[in-house]
Formats: structure tokens, C-alpha cells, sequence
């Protein structure tokens, strides 16, 4: 492991590292949600040139395949960043009770192994 | 708007040269993180090792935003040109493994602000581990997505012809 000039004190952390942390934790957790139930903030249509709010039908008789990826990271990104910016708020000594630094690597992990399970087992 | 058009075609290769510099990138300091080395450099390996993986971090993340960008201007081309090829093929696999590199590469996007968090010097003892899980993390997702556009381009044919 790299060990080159550190110094400093990792007592604290500060707000951006709890917002950063959290952002990413929240995100690869309820991305899974947001995928699986379909909840993305909007739909694009390709073939069609069409952007629809949900996942709407677009008007027209062949809209042509719908992509809903682009709704999915909205969605998830707005709810990870308004829950980062919550706890961001939240002086730390209270937030460290129910929060730990290390779920910024464990949580994508497991979110990993859960979205290839839903992908190839569980399906569309 | 996008089929037959070669606008596509020119971002599709921005975006594979955009992935192979992040890759390098990301694949050196990965290396670095885990196994650095402080004594004398003779071999090629002992020189991959030997990087500077904090001066990396900036680089990787503009590359990281810049590749994925580029690979959301050309999703729609590949949506009505690659996949149907898949589609149509009944190479549900490929057409799957696609899937996968779009939400992992997602999950890697989110973890960018933690990850320039704990690159940011001054680099710190204690967050040594979690640096280089976040490194590793990103240098995984980034693999997955190279790899799988890179068969899926190959299936498919350029123009998903």
C-alpha cells in the first residue's frame, strides 16, 4: 500500500466527504430500486427523437424502442444528492452512530453482485 | 436523427480512445496503490509500479466524465443500430453484458466525488485502504465497460452493420 507523506489527522472528515459518501452510497443502493421498478424521471425514444416524462408512452403509432437508462441515473442521482446534502448537515459525532466511511467501497461491491444477479437471473 | 449518420460513428471513436486512456491511467495507479515499489526500477513491471498514483486522480476523473459523456451521445445509435443486430441474433449474452456496463459504469460515476475526496492531497495514512478500494472499484468498472463495448463492437460491425 502507498504510503508517501501523510500526516495528517483523519479524525474528522468535514461536510464534502460526508456529502461525496454518502452521494455514492445512496446512489449504488436505490440505483438498484430505481432499475429494477422502473422509476426513471424520464424516457428518450431514438428513433423518434422524443423525450417523455416516466415512463410514459410517447405519442405517435411506433415510437420505436424506448431507452429509460438516461431517467435512471436522473432519478437516482437528485434522491442520492438531496440525502447527501441531508446528511452533509448533520454534525458527525451524531452521523458516525449510523454511518461508516468504509460503506463507500463495500456498498458499490455489493450493489455489483446484486444488479449482475438482476440482470442475468432476474431479467427486464 | 442518428441511423446513417457518421457524426455517430467519429464519437464512438472518441469514446473508445477516451476509455483506453482512462484505462491506462487507472490501471497504473491501481497497480501502484497495491503494490508500490520505493527502491530501484530495472524491469517493465517494477516501472508500472513505480508511478506517482496521486497526480493520476485529477486526469481520471476528467477522463472517467469525458468517456462517459461520449458514451452517452452514442448510446442512442448503438440502442437502433448494435442491438437490434443482437437482438434479432438471439445474442441475449451480449445484449445483456451491455446492461451491465451501463449500470456498473453508472455506480463508478457516483463514486467520482469520494474518489477525488481521497485522492486529494495531502494524502492520508488512514484513508489508504479505502483509496485503494475506490481505485480498484473504478479500474473494475472501467474494464467491464472496455471489454464488453469493445465484443460488442466487434459482434455487431461498426455502423452495426
Amino acid at each position: 500500500m502507498a504510503r508517501p507523506s501523510m500526516t495528517k489527522s483523519d479524525e474528522t472528515l468535514g461536510r464534502y466527504a460526508v456529502f461525496a459518501i454518502t452521494f455514492g452510497v445512496i446512489f449504488c443502493v436505490f440505483y438498484l430500486f430505481v432499475m429494477n421498478y422502473s422509476w426513471q424521471l424520464f424516457s428518450y425514444y431514438p428513433a423518434t427523437n422524443q423525450w417523455v416524462l416516466y415512463g410514459h408512452p410517447p405519442a405517435g403509432a411506433s415510437p420505436g424502442p424506448a431507452m429509460k437508462w438516461y431517467g435512471y441515473v436522473a432519478t437516482t442521482a437528485v434522491v442520492a444528492a438531496i440525502l447527501g446534502l441531508v446528511a452533509s448537515l448533520i454534525p458527525e459525532q451524531i452521523l458516525r452512530r449510523f454511518w461508516w466511511r468504509g460503506l463507500i467501497w463495500a456498498v458499490p461491491i455489493l450493489t455489483t453482485i446484486v444488479l449482475f444477479y438482476l440482470i442475468v437471473y432476474v431479467g427486464d | 436523427m442518428w441511423t446513417n449518420s457518421s457524426l455517430w460513428l467519429t464519437l464512438l471513436i472518441l469514446h473508445g480512445l477516451a476509455a483506453f486512456l482512462l484505462l491506462g491511467a487507472l490501471t497504473h495507479q491501481t497497480i501502484s496503490v497495491w503494490i508500490p515499489i520505493h527502491v530501484h526500477v530495472s524491469s517493465f513491471f517494477d516501472r508500472t509500479r513505480a508511478v506517482s498514483a496521486r497526480n493520476y486522480g485529477a486526469a481520471i476523473i476528467f477522463l472517467y466524465i469525458l468517456t462517459f459523456v461520449l458514451g452517452m451521445i452514442v448510446y442512442p445509435d448503438y440502442k437502433l443500430t448494435a442491438n437490434n443486430v443482437l437482438v434479432n441474433q438471439h445474442w441475449d449474452k451480449a445484449s445483456l453484458s451491455f446492461e451491465f456496463k451501463e449500470h456498473a459504469l453508472a455506480f463508478g460515476l457516483a463514486l467520482l466525488p469520494a474518489y477525488w475526496f481521497y485522492w486529494r492531497p495531502p494524502l492520508i495514512v488512514e484513508r489508504d485502504f479505502i483509496r485503494a478500494m475506490l481505485t480498484t472499484f473504478l479500474t473494475f468498472v472501467s474494464w467491464v465497460g472496455f471489454l464488453v463495448g469493445h465484443v460488442l463492437n466487434n459482434i455487431a460491425g461498426l455502423g452495426g452493420a
